[in-house]
């Protein structure tokens, strides 16, 4: 066990750090990080809300004359009361509370121009929506990952040059073009537009998922392959793995135990701030592949400033971004030894 | 690499490897010649656009509709019979404008505030960086979806939409950049001898911060271009029949069947002008700051 006391000494002496305090104190340090996290991410999603809800406010238009009814056959007594009944007289803090709470319960108002609750306008098509965002994450990262070792592990190796060619050019193609030369490319061999969902014929959805998913997908896999393995390259060449090469630790485990380990907290990092392009890029992404997911929905609400449509779908988009964010610096807490300083992310 | 720049952790890696850094250099700075290149290409061809297009972009010609290419159209022409060549030196210009614009705006706003948000101390530090948090924590796609949603698609909207929704990116890197300088020792000992607070923030921080900054413009630049490609694309930016990137590849998407080069050559030159401006961004990184260079 010499060896385990001395090699990790490299990295700062963190494992020793560790081991005098116990896993008590460990656990309560990571308590204390999840916590400061949480509250982070309660403060940056009050913020993000309340802007998205004063950006809908400098909408033009007064929604409760559009929604009482057609110009010339209501009275400005009636259009009054639309505006009392949708709280428009209250204070902007009463109206945010008013509208979040709602929100928090399921009810986000009824669209001003398809006359539908936005609760039912969203429900499916968020789920079209997520399920394509997540499957584009994982196969990305499926992808990426393995791939990103092996071209750290024979760096400089014509496979690896072809890698890093792949992925920058990856990185400069835009998902909703690339979407449109899968169409031109797969027309006619695949189903290339509408959805199937997943309960009706799991083939069917998963055919009619891949290119969209492919598409979505391949400029975030770019992107996390690049991070990790240039994190890889930057931990093999550090002094703690040559330290731990000269006591002989197999070169597996000096990559899993030492180098993975570290190199992966940057692509954590950019995995977290790449789930938002993400999911904004579904939103274009469905657009090519004429999928009913939030896309169309949002775009028609810009286009006819449906304003309680636009809000929704912008909220939901920010709540789940909000919500990956946390769970990845949660991640990140566990995979990071170091953390125990109660240091925000600046 | 020698200098008391390096003399940080930077400077064991140069230690430790002399020829793979040199190797790198070198290479990066053929491909910089490359990079740059194309980039001034592109400038070039959306500048000289009057000059050098063959067709008006607007023109119609109802017979000659989806034509492959051929017949003095290099590129065939779209469901109007307009030359798809000289569609895409003018959607050039609209791209590079937007992207100027955007750069400027963006470089307005985010670096003020990044220097405000490093530099000052306290209750303005926490709350301009909570800010900016809130800025990140919008994507910037949708964030702009929703300024377009209050004032209305077009040009106008497309880049106040992109320099909102970028403006933070800029501010975060700036004020991390601070909060290092700010430790230095001249800019301590500048605070310690009495030096007014914006003169030590223009005359010994701001230069330090310029480098990173030109670094991040470079990506906001390409990623404007990308913005309005994205927003023209679902029909949001520029609008028809002004020519964009976006509105190009949105009527290409109609015919993927019977003429699929309005939908390729679009997404080519974003592409190929995106590698370029991503790998002179890179190439600046290394200038401007060798002890990040890779």
């Amino acid at each position: 066990m010499a060896v385990q006391l001395t090699v990790p000494a490299a990295d700062g002496g963190r494992r020793a750090a560790r081991r005098r305090d116990g896993p008590v104190a460990r656990s309560g340090r990571l308590a204390g990080r999840v916590a400061l996290s949480l509250l982070q991410a309660v403060v940056v999603a009050v913020g993000a809300t309340s802007a998205v809800f004063l950006l809908m406010r400098l909408i033009p238009g007064d929604p409760a004359r559009i929604l009482a009814g057609p110009g010339g056959s209501v009275t400005e007594e009636q259009i009054a009361m639309t505006r009392r009944e949708l709280g428009l007289d209250d204070p902007l803090p009463v109206q945010y509370w008013d509208w979040i709470t709602a929100a928090a319960r399921g009810d986000f108002g009824t669209s001003l121009v398809l006359g539908e609750t936005v609760s039912d306008l969203l429900g499916d098509r968020l789920v079209v929506t997520a399920q394509l965002s997540a499957y584009s994450f994982w196969l990305a990262v499926a992808l990426a990952i393995p791939v990103s070792v092996a071209a750290a592990r024979w760096q400089g190796a014509a496979a690896d040059r072809a890698a890093r060619l792949v992925g920058s050019t990856g990185i400069a193609v835009p998902s909703f073009w690339l979407a449109l030369l899968l169409i031109i490319v797969f027309q006619g061999y695949l189903p290339i537009f509408g959805y199937v969902p997943a309960s009706e014929s799991l083939v069917d959805h998963v055919v009619h998922m891949i290119l969209p998913a492919v598409a979505l997908g391949a400029g975030f896999a770019a992107l996390v392959f690049e991070t990790n393995r240039a994190g890889l390259v930057e931990t093999l060449g550090s002094d703690y793995v040559r330290t731990a090469r000269a006591f002989g630790i197999p070169e597996w485990r000096v990559f899993g135990r030492y180098a993975l380990r570290n190199a992966f907290l940057p692509t954590l990092t950019i995995m977290g701030i790449q789930a938002g392009a993400l999911m904004s890029g579904a939103l274009l992404v469905e657009n090519a592949f004429a999928l009913p997911g939030m896309g169309r929905l949002i775009v028609q609400g810009v286009l006819s400033r449906d304003y309680p449509v636009v809000q929704a779908c912008i909220l939901v988009i920010v709540v789940i971004f909000v919500v990956v964010n946390l769970l990845m610096d949660v991640i990140y807490a566990l995979v990071d030894p170091r953390v125990r300083r109660s240091r925000g992310r600046a | 690499m020698a200098g008391p720049e390096t003399a940080g952790p930077g400077a064991a890696e140069t230690v430790a490897a002399p020829r793979a850094s040199f190797q790198r250099r070198l290479l990066a700075t053929t491909g910089q010649k490359v990079a740059w290149t194309i980039v001034a290409l592109f400038v070039l061809a959306a500048l000289a656009a009057p000059l050098i297009a063959p067709f008006d972009p607007n023109a119609q010609d109802l017979r000659h509709t989806l034509q492959p290419s051929g017949g003095g159209h290099l590129l065939g022409t779209d469901d109007f019979g307009r030359d798809q060549l000289s569609r895409l030196f003018y959607a050039l210009r609209s791209s590079l404008v937007i992207g100027v614009l955007t750069t400027f705006g963006v470089a307005l706003i985010g670096l003020p505030v990044g220097l405000l948000a490093g530099y000052a101390r306290g209750a303005l530090d926490v709350v301009v960086a909570r800010a900016i948090d809130i800025g990140l924590a919008l994507p910037s796609l949708v964030l702009a979806l929703g300024l377009i949603a209050a004032m209305g698609a077009g040009l106008r909207s497309t880049v106040i939409a992109l320099i909102v929704g970028y403006s933070p990116y800029l501010a975060r890197v700036v004020r991390s950049v601070v909060l290092q300088v700010r430790q230095e020792e001249y800019v301590e000992s500048a605070r310690v001898t009495g030096v007014r607070p914006w003169r030590i923030v223009l005359r010994h921080v701001l230069p330090n911060v310029l480098g990173a900054t030109t670094v991040q413009l470079t990506l906001i630049f390409a990623f404007a271009i990308v913005g309005e490609a994205g927003l023209s694309f679902v029909g949001l930016g520029v609008q028809p029949p002004s020519a964009s990137l976006g509105n190009m590849l949105a009527e290409g998407a109609n015919y993927t069947l019977e003429a699929p080069m309005l939908a390729i050559a679009p997404g080519v030159a974003i592409a190929v002008l995106l590698m370029a401006l991503l790998f002179a961004g890179d190439g600046l990184r290394d200038v401007a700051d060798p002890r990040r260079s890779r």
